[in-house]
Parts: structure tokens; C-alpha cells; sequence
């Protein structure tokens, strides 16, 4: 099995409400088995905090198994942890050392506020699909599903980029806190797709221009939110996205 | 007597006779009426989005950060639905046929048939929406068996189809919240139903964020709220899935149905040690290729790969020669549990069996492998730790689904008139076992193309008095919810509310899990209110009720499990014989297989609340099979 | 106007505009340095060249046009560093990269800031000929005005000069090694078949510049401290 156990120190972000200021609590958890999940480990010191009737630390999750898309912090500077395309939940103890010290920040951009600790406000990922990241169709009156005939590449290409997970990675990863990665996603998934294609000028320009009014910053190409993102969302998705602004402004 | 209305006529013409005998609402007149939804899995978002599109006033609350969280995203393996694009045979009787006799004849044969009609448009819906479905080279959807059924009917995107259809839902959701037809309120949670003279009417609500307590008036109030599997504690259930949205509705009136049939998945990663919060599936798929084994001597600590062949215990294959290794799931989870009983389980806790690909890989090389089931090999590998392509993975159950819930009529209105349950939530349409690939089916099929017309109908055959958020109802519905709040605040005890929850998962999964008996049972009758007892005097939950209080949060849906669990078990204990996924001991074939007793057990329990600490009453709603000839399950 | 005011007014059009901006100026330096080569020739090679180069029709028109390019490009930056710091107000107290960061990702502010310096000096130093003042070249104490060449050759004497300049050259092959083939991606011009190539390229053409550059100033330094007689 290979498991063993290790005692390490969180260093965690502790903030009571988006008024108040944080500040870092640090937290030694001993004989953590290195087959735990990461936010087992935060169970494990919450369980210990509670013991001692002090608040634990609140963080967003829910699945725990990689696809719900809630959880996620920086942690030692790297968005969902060290381990290569997966989700904070899905990381495991066993990626750190004895006696590491493991600093644990939120998710910081100013369209993600703090709501407290480690748990961010994500709304505007909604608010910017709820702008066109969809097909307008209502239910009913639809053809056949086997009516729209889609070359299997397409719909493979479309797939790659809807495995998005809505979890905020990229904009926590990026230097410029951009949600590009994310909305590029969308509109990619809907452009590969002949159902796409009817609102796809429309949908670019609403999506791309709530993205803006939502305060993310701009992308620079720097590529960090690929290198985080759990589901392995590329960086084309990024350049189809201009790609269809730049169709959407004739 | 209750009346689950079922239309007269032909099993085939029910659904059209009933929707063309259903009251309808007026399109001008729609937006007058205001309807709540509670939970935005399949079946909630699916219905926010159809209601509003059709001129409703929708008001739809999850608990989680945005719609798109809810647990249905985690579903894997795909949706069936009776389109017979391989030729093979499959029609929308046979997936009824096929979905009767799955759920071990336990289910509503009506609902059942209706579910198999819309299955099919579910799919034209979802493609139209952009569900990027898996396809052929010529451009055509791809089909897969799925759950040993025999003909391929499962439409699948990739290993994510929970998480595509969702996303589907969602996107028509986030349309209608764009268009102002649809009052969004994420971190949000129901904490009561507000019943107005025999009609719900509304909720209570906590703002999971500011701690504020809110009223919500409605002509109408739809659950969509999920399974209470994670009443076991460890389950494939996403973390916050809970039963107190169904649980506070049943205080209010609402019968609960079936609360014993729990679906308990073998194909799960098993638990490493006691600070274990959730427990992971692994697609059944695996089971096609995959040989189940466990050492043949008990106690057998060997390194897996140091067993020899004639040491080894191919149970399944031994036990099922002609299913094997796809015995249904009810069927592979017991017989995990028999050989692990005896002492033969393998892994540190010895409550795992091995599921080794050696012979595969042997057959079909690692590519091979690596190309069919490469994501859950690397998902394994994250999470056990181990390399599934050199030793065996290992697996053991896992409670996963519940086919029990809020009772239902033929319009999936419960006994609270106004109030609907869609989705896993409700009982309906599974039986005592449901099928791979049939959830994601039943929530879309609720929330797109059945509630649209069943809902109208109410609506249209019902006058509604004019109530605001000022009735005495809804004061007293707030007071009720503060008050519960106000005491989980003020224990100040010793235990944590996890502490409580493990102790209860344990308790169910020992004594209600995949077998139960009436001595272990009758044992849970007791230990369950003395927990409960326990948990009111000592739980620890820190903070105020002004704040986001994940603490709070939990202790409310921890108290609500201690009371459901005790009617899950007097379900077990009174349903005197085994059903699918309901195992009792005391009740099965020379074979150890499950043994129906169709005379005495051919219905569905429903339970009513008669106030706290209160033996709970038993109605009967007798199933009366018309098409479907009951027959003894056999997969030797 | 309306696209105009869309480009202007949206992140992905503010990414074309400094992607279309920052590839003029990429073959600004391209051809600026192909012609300084001249240099390593000698003198007559080096003032035939410029005199050409300034005799060509429209000369100013082109001059203008990438003189627009260099100030929209500084404009829209210095514009998306602030944004972008708005866009993250508060920092993380530990920020690491996840593995991908090259050096021209990870400096194109620092390169930047120090290019927009070096190209404010260039042009005071050479084209207008300011800064350090020629007053002192032998030609102007004769009092006519002096060559191009006199004024290059008069300032790198001085190392230090000659250090700033080398600093320009790395700068500017380091900041290029980005922004070149991020310009592509910008521009949605990318593709996952081509992009490893262009982003060799990019990394190529970045060295070849800061080397040239580099080469072409200590080969002045070393000429104009040889011997004073060709002033």
C-alpha cells in the first residue's frame, strides 16, 4: 500500500468576513496518513479546532471527487495544489513531506471576494454564462438528436473544452486574475458545434463583454491557467475565443 | 386509501390520455403564478429552466455556490433512453420491461412507462442544447451497453455525462436568469415548507452567507433535492447531499415512501482509515473486463501479486457462471461482503476484494486497456495510491443511491397538495434497485417533460386564496426554523457533528446496509434515539447564526439524518422479505439469493409523521402489475 | 467607429491591438537591425545606408506609422498593467509558477519599463542627437552639423552608455521571445500544430536580436575607442 504518515504545518488564511482583515493561523497536524486527501487534512485540524471550541476553517466543497468543481485554494502559490490536472480534493497527502510547511491561501481576484477563509464568491462565473454561454432553445419542438449530424472531431474538440468545471483556477493562477481560460471554454464548446453556430458572433460579444464589466483582468499569455486547470482546458480555446470576436466585429 | 391517479387505460396510452385530460394554464396567465424550486441537480434545473420558459415566475434555490455544482455533474457512466439506433431490438416497452424488472418489481408500473416514453426526447433536448455526446465517425450518437443490460441504449460523453447534461440544464437555467424569468438564489438553503390550508405554499429559507432567515411565498413548491445516501456517512454522495429539504417536508406532511432501498454500488475505491470523508465510485464498466477475487485462505496476507492462481477465490465467476463477474449490483455488492464477512477481505482493513486486470491486460495489452478505462486507472492511481496496470485494484461497496424518498402520485405531487418531488428525491420510478444509466434519465424526464404538464394541471385545477409572506404560517414556519438554529447554537457540548454523523453512517451501514436482519435492526431502533438524544445534549457548533457557518450548516442536516434514519430502519425491519437492494437475512433462496414475497410485500410503504419522537404511521400503496409478469430474478 | 470603440473597449480587442502593435514593432527592430549591420561594414556602408533609407519615398509616412505603433503599444500597455493590478488587489503571499513560466513571460513588465527608458534615451542619443551633447565632436566645433555616424561612434566611447545599450539589446530579445509568438495567440492566429514551432521561432529571432545588438555595440565601443581618427 505504501502508506505511511507524516506530520506537517498548515499555514492557512483565516479571514472572518469580506470586511475584515485576515491574517494567517498556523496549524502542526501530526501522523496525517499520506493516503488523505488534502482537504481530509483540513478535516482532521477542523475536528481538532472544534475540539478546543474554536471556529474551523470554512472552504467550499462538495464532490470530493474532482468534477463538482467547488473546492480549490492556492496552496504553497500553486492553484489546487502541486499535483498535475486535478482538483484540491483529489490532491493528496501523500504529494507532500514530513515536516513540510504548507501555506494555504483563497482563490484572490476582485470579481472572487472573499466571503470568508478560504471560501470566495464565484458568482460571476454564472453571470457571465447566464450572458450567452448557451444555446437558445427552449425545451420541446426539437429535432431528432440523430437530425444534426457532428463530424466526431468536432465533437471531440467540443467535449475537450466543455469539461470545464467551472472551478476558477485559471483566474486564481493568473498573474492578471483574467477568467479568459473559463469563458474561452464556453464559447469554444458552443463554436465547435453546428447548434453553436446561430448566436455564435452574439454570444462572443455578450460573454466576452460581461467577462470585462465583471472586473477579471486581461490575458498576456503567460499560460499558468492552463498548467492548473484540473480538467486540461488548452490555451486554443483561448485563441478561438479571439478568433470569434474578431468575427463578431463585422 | 390513497390515490396515486393513475390514468385509466392501455399501459402505453396513459401518459398522452393524462396530458390531454390535464387542466392547462393559460400562456398570458402563467406569470401570475410563482413556483419554487428547491435544488438544481437534473430534475431541478431541467424544470426551472422548462417552467420559466413557459412563462412561469420561477424562484430556484441551491445550496451550493452556483447551480452548477449539484451532485448529478458526478454521475459517469451515461443516460439511457429507448431510441433503438442500433437496431438492436430495444423499444420503449422493453426499457420499461427492463426497468420493472431491474428495480425487482417494486416500482409503479405507469410512472415507469411514461419515464421510458420521454427518454427518448431527453436526448433530442439535450443535443440541441450543445451536449456534446460521444459520436461516430459518421457523425451519429454512440451507444453503449451499460449495467449488463442486453441491448445498447446508454448515450454517453465521455466519462462525464452527469457533468454535460447538467451543464446543459444549467445553460438553459443561466438563460432564464439572464432573461429575469428566473430568481436565482445560490447558498441558499430550505429549512422548512410552509403549509397554508392543506396547500404548500412557500419555504423558509437561511441565506448560508448572512445567516438571514427568509420567507418565499409560491403557488407551488417543487423538491428537487436528491437521495439521503449520505445518512450513511461515507457514500458516493457529494458532501453537503442531505435529506432535510425532504425531511422537513415530510414534518410537514409529506409521506415518506420506501425509505429502506438504498442503493449500495460494488465498484467503489474502499475506505483507507477513520478520517475517510467520502468514498469514490469507479464506473461499473471496469466489471467487463475486470476479474473480482479474494484469497481462497482466511487471513491470507500476501502481496496479491505473490497469491498463486489456486489460491485465489474467484467468487463471482465461481457463484455466477453464466453472469460472472456482471452480476447486477445489488447481487456483486452482497457477495463482496459474504467473502469479507468470512475473513478472506484483502487491503490494512481487510473490507476490500480485488478486481485485477492482470488477464485482461494479458489478452488485450495495456493499451488496450489504457484506451477503455485510462481516466479511472489514473483516477485510481491519484486517490489508492497504487499502479491498477501492476497490482489489483481494490474495490468494495459503497451506499450510492436511494430509491426511496418523498411518495409521489401519478403527477409527482406528494401528499402535500402543491407540493412536487422530482428527481432522486422522490420514490417513483426504480423499484427496490435502479439501473446504471437510469438516474440521469429520470431526473431530465421529471424536470423536462413531465412537470411542465403535471404542474398545470394543479394549477389550472386549483384556485389559489391570496397569501403573502404575512400569514401566520410562514411566523410560524420562521419561528420554528430560529428556534432549531437558536438550540444548535447554545449546546456547547463536547462531540463534534461529524463524530455524531460517523457514528450514525456506522450504525445504518452495519445494521441496514447490504444485508440487514431483524436482531440488528431492532438494535438500531434503540441506539438511533439515544444517539439522537445524545446529539441535542452535546454537539459542538461554534460561531453564530449572522455568518457563513459551515458548522451550523452541517449540525441541521446531521439532526435531520438522526431522525430520518430511525424510519429508513423501521422500513427495513417492517418490510418482511428481500427485494433488490433490500437484503433481509431472514429472507432468502437455498442460494443465499433475495426472496420476494409478492403476496405480502407487492406495495409501497409510505410513513407519516405524527410529531416528535412519535412512532410514525404505515400506509400501503398496492403496486398492480397489468403488463409485467413477476418472476424470480436469477443470474446462475 | 462602432468597431473602433469595441476593440478599444473589450480585453480581447485590447489584446489584438498591442498583438498587431507589438508585431510592427517586432519588424521594426527586425529591419532596424539588418540595416545597423552596416555598422560592423564601416562608416561609408553605414551613411550610404542611412541616407537611402531616408531618400525612400514615403520615408516619413512609415516612420510616423511605426512611431504610432511604439506609442499605442506603450499607451495600452501601461493601460492593461493597471487593470490588471485592479483585477487582483489584494497579492498572494506565496505565488508560484506551475511550470510554465519562461523568462519572457515572467519579465515582459520589467523588460518593458526598461525598453520604454532605453528608447526614450535612443532617441535623444541618436536621432536627435541631445543627449550627451555633440557640442564637443570635433565636426561641431567646426561648426557643421555631424553625421550619424560621428554621433554613434562619439557616444560609445563611453562603457557606461555602451552598457545600456547592451541592457537594451538583452531587453529587447528577451521581451520579443514572448511577446513575438504571443502576438499569434492574441490574435487567435494559434494552433496546437504550429504553435511549438512558432514559439521557437520566437524564442530564436529574440536571441538572434539581443546577440546582433549586443555584438553591433561592443564592436562600436571597441572601434570608436581604437583610435579617434576617424572623427
Amino acid at each position: 500500500m505504501g502508506s505511511s504518515t507524516i506530520n506537517v504545518t498548515l499555514k492557512v488564511w483565516r479571514q472572518k468576513n469580506a470586511e475584515t482583515k485576515g491574517e494567517f493561523e498556523t496549524y502542526p497536524i501530526n501522523n496525517v496518513s499520506t493516503d488523505m486527501s488534502f482537504l481530509e487534512a483540513l478535516d482532521t485540524v477542523n475536528e481538532q479546532l472544534l475540539q478546543q471550541g474554536k471556529e474551523p476553517i470554512a472552504f467550499d466543497h462538495d464532490c470530493r471527487e474532482g468534477i463538482c468543481g467547488m473546492c480549490g485554494a492556492m496552496v504553497d502559490g500553486i492553484a489546487h495544489g502541486p499535483d498535475k490536472a486535478v482538483t484540491l480534493c483529489q490532491t493528496h497527502m501523500r504529494s507532500f513531506h514530513n515536516g513540510d510547511t504548507i501555506v494555504v491561501e483563497p482563490w484572490r481576484a476582485k470579481a472572487f471576494p472573499i466571503i470568508k477563509d478560504l471560501v470566495t464568491d464565484r458568482s460571476a462565473f454564472d453571470k457571465i454564462i447566464a450572458s450567452g454561454g448557451y444555446v437558445s432553445v427552449s425545451t420541446g419542438g426539437v429535432p431528432d438528436a440523430n437530425a444534426i449530424l457532428i463530424p466526431k472531431k468536432d465533437a471531440d474538440l467540443a467535449m475537450d473544452a466543455a469539461a470545464c468545471i467551472g472551478c476558477g483556477a485559471c483566474v486564481a493562477s493568473c498573474p492578471n486574475a483574467s477568467a479568459m481560460l473559463f469563458v474561452s471554454a464556453k464559447i469554444s464548446h458552443l463554436s465547435h458545434l453546428p447548434q453553436g453556430q446561430v448566436e455564435r458572433k452574439e454570444r462572443a460579444k455578450r460573454m466576452i463583454q460581461t467577462m470585462d464589466d465583471l472586473g477579471f483582468g486581461n490575458c498576456s499569455n503567460h499560460r499558468e491557467c492552463e498548467a492548473v486547470c484540473p480538467k486540461e482546458i488548452k490555451l486554443e480555446n483561448i485563441a478561438t475565443m479571439n478568433r470569434e470576436f474578431a468575427s463578431s466585429l463585422f | 386509501m390513497i390515490d396515486a391517479k393513475i390514468p385509466s387505460g392501455p399501459i402505453a396510452e396513459k401518459w398522452s390520455t393524462h396530458k390531454f385530460e390535464s387542466k392547462l394554464v393559460n400562456p398570458a396567465n402563467r406569470r401570475k403564478f410563482t413556483v419554487i424550486v428547491v435544488g438544481t441537480g437534473l430534475a431541478g434545473s431541467s424544470a426551472s429552466a422548462t417552467l420559466a420558459e413557459m412563462g412561469y415566475k420561477v424562484k430556484t434555490f441551491c445550496f451550493q455556490d452556483s447551480p452548477r455544482r449539484a451532485h448529478s455533474i458526478a454521475a459517469q457512466g451515461g443516460i439511457n433512453a429507448a431510441k433503438n439506433y442500433r437496431n438492436d431490438g430495444d423499444s420503449v416497452y422493453r426499457l420499461f420491461y427492463d426497468t420493472i424488472k431491474g428495480g425487482d418489481y417494486r416500482a409503479r408500473e405507469a410512472n415507469v412507462h411514461r419515464l421510458a416514453e420521454v427518454s427518448v426526447n431527453i436526448i433530442d433536448q439535450c443535443v440541441a442544447q450543445g451536449v456534446p455526446f460521444a459520436r461516430e465517425y459518421g457523425g451519429m450518437l454512440d451507444n453503449r451497453s451499460f449495467g449488463g443490460a442486453q441491448v445498447s441504449r446508454t448515450f454517453y460523453a465521455r466519462g462525464q455525462t452527469g457533468q454535460q447534461l447538467l451543464l446543459g440544464a444549467y445553460s438553459a437555467l443561466e438563460r432564464q436568469i439572464g432573461a429575469g424569468t428566473i430568481e436565482m438564489h445560490p447558498r441558499t438553503e430550505m429549512l422548512d415548507l410552509v403549509v397554508v390550508n392543506g396547500k404548500a405554499r412557500g419555504i423558509i429559507t437561511r441565506n448560508l452567507v448572512t445567516g438571514k432567515i427568509e420567507r418565499h411565498v409560491a403557488d407551488a413548491v417543487l423538491l428537487a433535492t436528491g437521495g439521503y445516501g449520505n445518512a450513511f456517512f461515507l457514500s458516493t454522495n457529494a458532501k453537503g447531499c442531505n435529506v432535510t429539504a425532504s425531511w422537513r417536508a415530510h414534518k410537514k406532511g409529506a409521506w415518506m415512501a420506501n425509505p429502506c432501498f438504498t442503493q449500495i454500488h460494488p465498484t467503489c475505491i474502499p475506505v483507507h482509515g477513520d478520517i475517510q470523508s467520502k468514498l469514490t465510485l469507479m464506473s461499473e464498466g471496469l466489471r467487463n473486463d475486470g476479474r473480482v477475487w479474494v484469497p481462497k485462505a482466511i487471513g491470507d496476507k500476501r502481496k496479491p501479486n505473490d497469491i498463486p492462481e489456486s489460491e485465489r477465490d474467484y467468487y463471482l465467476e465461481r457463484r455466477y457462471p453464466s453472469f460472472g463477474n456482471l452480476v447486477p449490483r445489488d447481487v456483486a455488492s452482497r457477495a463482496a461482503k459474504a467473502v469479507c464477512d468470512e475473513g478472506r477481505g484483502v487491503g490494512e482493513s481487510g473490507l476490500a476484494v480485488y478486481l485485477d486486470f492482470a488477464d485482461a491486460i494479458k489478452r488485450l495489452g495495456k493499451e488496450k486497456i489504457a484506451e477503455k478505462y485510462g481516466n479511472l486507472f489514473d483516477m485510481y492511481r491519484q486517490i489508492a495510491g497504487e499502479n491498477p496496470y501492476e497490482v489489483p485494484m481494490r474495490i468494495f461497496p459503497a451506499v450510492h443511491y436511494t430509491m426511496g424518498g418523498l411518495w409521489v402520485d401519478y403527477n409527482l405531487m406528494s401528499t402535500v397538495p402543491g407540493l412536487f418531488v422530482l428527481g432522486e428525491a422522490n420514490f417513483s420510478d426504480h423499484g427496490a434497485n435502479r439501473l446504471g444509466a437510469s438516474a440521469l434519465m429520470q431526473g431530465l424526464a421529471d424536470g423536462y417533460f413531465v412537470i411542465p404538464y403535471t404542474l398545470g394541471g394543479y394549477i389550472g385545477g386549483t384556485v389559489f386564496d391570496a397569501v403573502t409572506t404575512d400569514h401566520p404560517a410562514f411566523a410560524e414556519a420562521e419561528a420554528n426554523v430560529r428556534s432549531m438554529t437558536d438550540k444548535l447554537l447554545s449546546i456547547k457540548g463536547k462531540r463534534t457533528v461529524d463524530s455524531f454523523h460517523k457514528e450514525l453512517g456506522k450504525i445504518l451501514w452495519n445494521n441496514c446496509g447490504m444485508a440487514r436482519n431483524k436482531q440488528g435492526l431492532t438494535e438500531s431502533l434503540q441506539r438511533i434515539p439515544e444517539l439522537r438524544a445524545e446529539f441535542w445534549e452535546n454537539v459542538i457548533v461554534t460561531g453564530s447564526g449572522d455568518e457563513l457557518n459551515q458548522t451550523l450548516e452541517k449540525a441541521g442536516r446531521v439532526a435531520d439524518f438522526l431522525e430520518f434514519a430511525e424510519v429508513m430502519v423501521n422500513d427495513a425491519l417492517t418490510r418482511e422479505e428481500s427485494c433488490g437492494g433490500h437484503f433481509r437475512e431472514e429472507h432468502q433462496t437455498e442460494e443465499n439469493e433475495a426472496k420476494r414475497d409478492d403476496e405480502n410485500f407487492s406495495h409501497v410503504a409510505m410513513w407519516e409523521y405524527n410529531g416528535p419522537d412519535k412512532k410514525e404511521t404505515l400506509h400501503k400503496e398496492q403496486l398492480v402489475f397489468e403488463n409485467v409478469k413477476l418472476t424470480q430474478r436469477s443470474y446462475k | 467607429m462602432t468597431i473602433l470603440s469595441s476593440v478599444f473597449g473589450s480585453s480581447v480587442g485590447k489584446k489584438f491591438i498591442v498583438g498587431i502593435t507589438g508585431l510592427a514593432i517586432c519588424l521594426f527592430v527586425l529591419m532596424h537591425f539588418l540595416g545597423n549591420l552596416n555598422l560592423l561594414i564601416g562608416k561609408e556602408a553605414f551613411l550610404d545606408y542611412a541616407k537611402n533609407l531616408h531618400a525612400l519615398p514615403g520615408f516619413v509616412a512609415i516612420e510616423l506609422l511605426f512611431a504610432s505603433a511604439f506609442l499605442v503599444h506603450i499607451a495600452m500597455t501601461i493601460k492593461l498593467i493597471f487593470e490588471n493590478k485592479a483585477a487582483r488587489p489584494v497579492d498572494y503571499a506565496v505565488k508560484k509558477s506551475a511550470g510554465v513560466k519562461t523568462l519572457g513571460s515572467a519579465t515582459t513588465m520589467i523588460t518593458g519599463i526598461y525598453l520604454l527608458l532605453f528608447l526614450v534615451f535612443h532617441l535623444l542619443n541618436i536621432k536627435f542627437a541631445i543627449i550627451p551633447s555633440i557640442d564637443t565632436i570635433p565636426t561641431a566645433i567646426a561648426g557643421v552639423t555631424p553625421n550619424v555616424y560621428e554621433v554613434i561612434s562619439y557616444s560609445f566611447k563611453n562603457l557606461g552608455l555602451v552598457l545600456f545599450y547592451i541592457g537594451g539589446a538583452v531587453c529587447v530579445g528577451i521581451h520579443i521571445s514572448h511577446g513575438f509568438q504571443s502576438s499569434f495567440q492574441s490574435l487567435g492566429l494559434n494552433s496546437p500544430k504550429y504553435m511549438p514551432l512558432l514559439r521557437t521561432i520566437s524564442n530564436l529571432f529574440g536571441v538572434l536580436v539581443a546577440i546582433g545588438y549586443t555584438v553591433i555595440s561592443v564592436f562600436m565601443f571597441i572601434v570608436a575607442n581604437m583610435k579617434g581618427a576617424t572623427l
